[in-house]
């Protein structure tokens, strides 16, 4: 299972450092992030939209609800 | 090779390399020929076919996002600077609810998961079996990559769009494309990918 670390306003997956930051979603309209499925979620960055989903860890502590998981990163 | 003819001798067996040499009889332009080298390169302009699809992808049933076929990109295939067009096919199959997308993402790994965003295709809002082709253009400077907003869901590049310029593009490693199918707008959707093809330019 792979964890992502968090630190404000950041995170730490696969030992890659990403800056969380808002993107347009397909509305035009600037989100932080956009839930994908009921498991999963992308996730504004510096390098892009990370996909995301409840196989990972955060900090080590599991997540069965994508809002939790989502809220977790933040 | 002496004395052996063309087809006497070992078939490389796999697509022209920008580094294979090529024997050629160049005209002197006065009757006479001289024998020279060109390159895989001097002889595709240039032109690089990263990958094509030879097979059908993975069928994806309903309520999720899923993998329906992916390809590595071999480590340096392409320069730090260069350009690539990518086409992929997305196929709505069956079942009812709202629209299919394919999608297309980038990894490290042949996984979803922590993989980045590059493309979002378009809405398939038909019932019954339904394809698109849609393609994306991407100008990559120093390992950065501009192309159209990649959650913009559209079949194509052409016309005026919001851009996406921070795509992370290093091929001095392997990348993996994902061609993922979106089915989360009905239990009972069916999709796959049915095709793809990466062509590009180092600069």
């Amino acid at each position: 299972m792979s964890n992502i670390k968090t630190s404000k306003g950041k995170i730490t997956f696969n030992k890659t450092e990403y800056v969380l930051q808002n993107f347009p979603n397909d509305s035009g309209e600037s989100v932080s992030y956009a839930l994908v499925s009921d498991s999963q979620v992308h996730i504004g960055t510096d390098k892009g939209i990370i996909f995301f989903d409840l196989s990972c860890t955060i900090n080590k502590e599991t997540f069965t609800d994508i809002n939790l998981f989502t809220a977790a990163l933040y | 090779m002496a004395n052996k003819k063309i087809s006497q001798l070992t078939a490389k067996g796999a697509r022209l390399a920008a580094t294979d040499l090529v024997e050629i009889s160049e005209s002197d332009g006065a009757g006479g020929y001289v024998t020279k080298s060109v390159t895989g390169a001097n002889i595709t302009g240039g032109q690089i076919t990263a990958a094509v699809s030879t097979t059908l992808g993975t069928t994806i049933t309903g309520l999720t996002n899923a993998i329906s076929d992916s390809f590595l990109l071999p480590a340096n295939t392409f320069s730090s600077n260069c350009a690539f067009e990518l086409q992929w096919n997305p196929s709505r199959i069956a079942g009812t609810g709202t629209a299919v997308q394919g999608l297309v993402y980038i990894n490290s790994t042949n996984s979803l998961t922590g993989a980045t965003l590059i493309a979002t295709g378009t809405n398939m809002v038909l019932t019954g079996v339904s394809n698109a082709r849609c393609v994306r253009w991407v100008a990559v400077r120093n390992n950065v990559g501009t192309l159209l907003l990649t959650t913009n869901q559209s079949a194509t590049d052409l016309g005026s769009f919001l851009p996406t310029e921070n795509l992370p593009f290093d091929n001095s490693v392997g990348i993996y494309f994902l061609f993922v199918m979106n089915n989360v707008g009905g239990a009972t959707l069916q999709s796959r990918n049915v095709g793809y093809r990466l062509v590009g330019y180092n600069l």
